[in-house]
């Protein structure tokens, strides 16, 4: 039995990780537009030349461009992805709750008005900029949410918490809508900021981006071994003298973070939060050491699949990331619900 | 207590709802006439009845009988199809934010008429009619997933959590078609674009309001009559059915009403965020506690044309829809909802 239970992870391990690189090569050598396999490979080997400034780059075939172009975007699923199936796993060990995801939850939309309200009223613009705005938009949200959901005492019911990320998440919607309507141009930048995709960053706002992911990857992992405490109840928990205030603060900061950076990257994207954790939930128990290790390789792969999926689908159009994960998503949370044990944590 | 005096009492309350469902439809039309008298374009009281009359003013005749009046009445209407569904919703599912705008039926019924204009080039009132079925589709969708997984375990069906759980995987799924399709959409016109996202009257026409009028004669009377019969279920389920009351039944159909409600009035302005969810409350505040449709359905159609006046006269330069209004009032509102139902659970 304990060697099941030793083997599966490291097993599942080594699964996530050929998925991961499958799904990355999918990424770059499909698109909505057919590129010979060769000439991806090819471009793909002078890549290394262009960041060391030997090569410029520079290439008159329409082909190569496209390549070049899936290259930032297949990095901002990686980072992204990673961003959100932590965050998710994050908030579900902190608030004990099956249904915390940041997108569900009004995170991301918070994140988004924070940007678009930084950009319609405040003027901001660099990259830098954007990340704080972010940050800010996702902080009140998660507040607002868990505060909420607190404020009469003891741990908020699934559905309760969901409700009121239903109502932060439509709220901040609104907000994101009124200034994008009367502000012309964020409206012609960010027309579709209610929906994340992945083709919409520039490598600085990654670059910007991926050291406040990285921080708040390491947030959360610090607070692992505090989150597999929780589980246990908040009693038993402090029996075995576990510090929850602090390891709960650092997940939920890290949270906070990794939400508002990944809708600063890649606008608000619902769904990898939630379905990432409980799949590795039903293959390797709940243990949140490996459940964050595992969310680190699987939301890359389900975010690069799901953006794969929406430029192959209806080519030469491109269906929003943002869109496919819902669709992917959405049947998972009804299986979820039918099968109660799923929904327990 | 004597039988004379629960009688004077109950009739003491009788008087209180009449008198409270006076004011209220007092103020939704003083707020019309508002809406079409003042603002940007004002309009004197005679020549308004002059120009009902039949007689042609130059300009003030189109703008009021093209713009104002249709606005102002279809905001009415609409608000008062959003506030009787979310009296409806509230009183089956007993959760104050459990309202057709945060279980996907409005998102439903925008889906449905963003893929018919996508995908069939539907326009007017084929539009309104895609609406209904997409906010139908929507209800049977939470409907079947909510039931189908009850029937197994035992666990309450429609009134269950899984119902407020699936709708609001059906919301994001909804929504998330509707945002899909508009991005196909070459709608240069954001104004457009707002009404499937946020919702807005700035598309109100004849047509759409006859639609929604129709529908409101029809189902008032039917919503007054389902909410009553809901009453005794109020008091559980289990001795509701042992006075010889139907809950299953007057829940479904108070429910499948709501549905209708939500999606016609969404086919006619988009889905406005938060109108039903938030008049319930207001119209519950006001009459001690106690949910009456009646009140509901006249807090929502003054919530409706207060924002859209507000939204399209007072902000001056900025013209807002009217959805994206009542969003940006309704989400602290919201908020002070959930902090009072929190505190209602403790004490």
């Amino acid at each position: 039995m304990s060697t099941a239970l030793r083997m599966t992870p490291w097993v599942a391990l080594a699964v996530a990780v050929v998925l991961t690189i499958t799904a990355t090569a999918a990424s770059l050598f499909w698109g909505s537009r057919t590129i010979e396999p060769s000439t991806v490979t090819s471009v793909l080997l002078r890549v290394p030349g262009i960041l060391m400034g030997q090569d410029s780059g520079a290439s008159a075939e329409m082909d190569t461009a496209v390549v070049l172009a899936r290259i930032p975007r297949t990095l901002t699923a990686i980072v992204v992805g990673a961003a959100l199936a932590v965050a998710g796993a994050g908030m579900q060990g902190i608030s004990r709750n099956p249904l915390g995801d940041p997108g569900l939850l009004g995170l991301s939309a918070g994140a988004a008005a924070g940007v678009v309200l930084g950009l319609g009223w405040l003027g901001i613009h660099t990259s830098w900029q954007i990340a704080v705005a972010a940050l800010a938009g996702s902080t009140l949200a998660a507040l607002l949410v868990f505060g909420i959901s607190q404020a009469g005492g003891g741990a908020p019911t699934p559905i309760g918490l969901t409700l009121s990320g239903a109502a932060v998440n439509a709220g901040f919607v609104a907000v994101t809508s009124a200034v994008v309507l009367t502000n012309q141009a964020v409206l012609e930048r960010f027309r579709y900021w209610n929906v994340g995709s992945a083709s919409r960053s520039e490598t600085t706002d990654l670059l910007t981006t991926a050291p406040l992911i990285a921080l708040g990857i390491l947030l959360v992992l610090l607070g692992a071994s505090g989150l597999n405490a929780m589980a246990l109840g908040d009693e038993l928990a402090h029996g075995l003298g576990v510090n929850l205030g602090l390891q709960r603060t650092a997940v939920f900061v890290g949270v906070v973070i990794l939400a508002g950076a990944a809708t600063a990257v890649a606008g608000p994207i619902a769904f990898v939060g939630l379905l990432i954790p409980h799949a590795i939930r039903r293959i390797v128990g709940g243990d949140y050491r490996w459940i964050i290790t595992l969310s680190l390789l699987l939301g890359p792969s389900l975010l690069l699949i799901a953006d794969t999926l929406g430029r192959v689908v209806a080519p030469p159009q491109e269906i929003y990331v943002g869109i496919t994960t819902v669709v992917l998503g959405v049947p998972v949370l009804l299986v979820l619900l039918r099968r109660r044990k799923g929904m327990a944590l | 207590m004597k039988a004379a005096q629960v009688h004077t009492l109950r009739r003491r309350q009788a008087r209180r709802h009449t008198l409270l469902l006076v004011g209220l439809f007092t103020a939704v039309l003083a707020m019309m006439a508002m809406r079409v008298l003042l603002g940007q374009y004002t309009v004197t009281i005679p020549d308004f009845f002059r120009i009902l009359g039949g007689e042609r003013i130059p300009g003030a005749t189109f703008i009021v009988m093209q713009d104002k009046l249709p606005r102002a009445l279809l905001g009415a209407a609409a608000g008062l199809a959003f506030g009787i569904a979310g009296a409806l919703f509230r009183s089956v599912l007993r959760n104050p934010l459990a309202s057709p705008d945060v279980l996907g039926i409005n998102a439903g019924a925008a889906a449905g008429a963003v893929t018919a204009m996508y995908f069939l080039g539907a326009a007017g009132t084929g539009l309104a009619w895609a609406a209904l079925a997409g906010g139908i589709a929507a209800a049977c969708l939470i409907a079947a997933v909510s039931t189908s997984l009850g029937a197994g375990t035992g666990r309450s069906g429609i009134v269950g959590e899984r119902f407020l759980l699936a709708g609001i995987g059906v919301a994001a799924l909804a929504q998330a078609v509707v945002m899909g399709l508009m991005t196909r959409l070459s709608t240069q016109n954001a104004q457009t674009a707002a009404v499937w996202t946020a919702g807005s009257l700035n598309s109100s026409t004849w047509d759409r309001l006859t639609l929604v009028a129709a529908v409101l004669v029809l189902a008032v009377p039917l919503a007054v009559l389902v909410q009553r019969s809901l009453q005794p279920a109020g008091l559980g389920t289990e001795l509701a059915v042992g006075l010889g009351s139907r809950p299953g039944v007057a829940q479904a159909g108070a429910l499948g009403l709501g549905v209708a409600l939500a999606a016609v009035a969404t086919a006619a302005t988009g889905p406005l965020a938060f109108v039903a969810l938030l008049s319930t409350p207001i119209a519950a505040a006001l009459h001690g506690g106690k949910i009456s449709v009646l009140a509901s359905g006249a807090v929502g159609a003054l919530i409706v044309v207060a924002a859209d006046m507000v939204g399209a006269e007072m902000l001056g330069e900025a013209r807002l829809p009217a959805g994206v209004i009542t969003g940006a009032i309704g989400a602290p509102v919201m908020l002070w909802l959930l902090v009072q139902l929190r505190r209602g659970k403790q004490s």
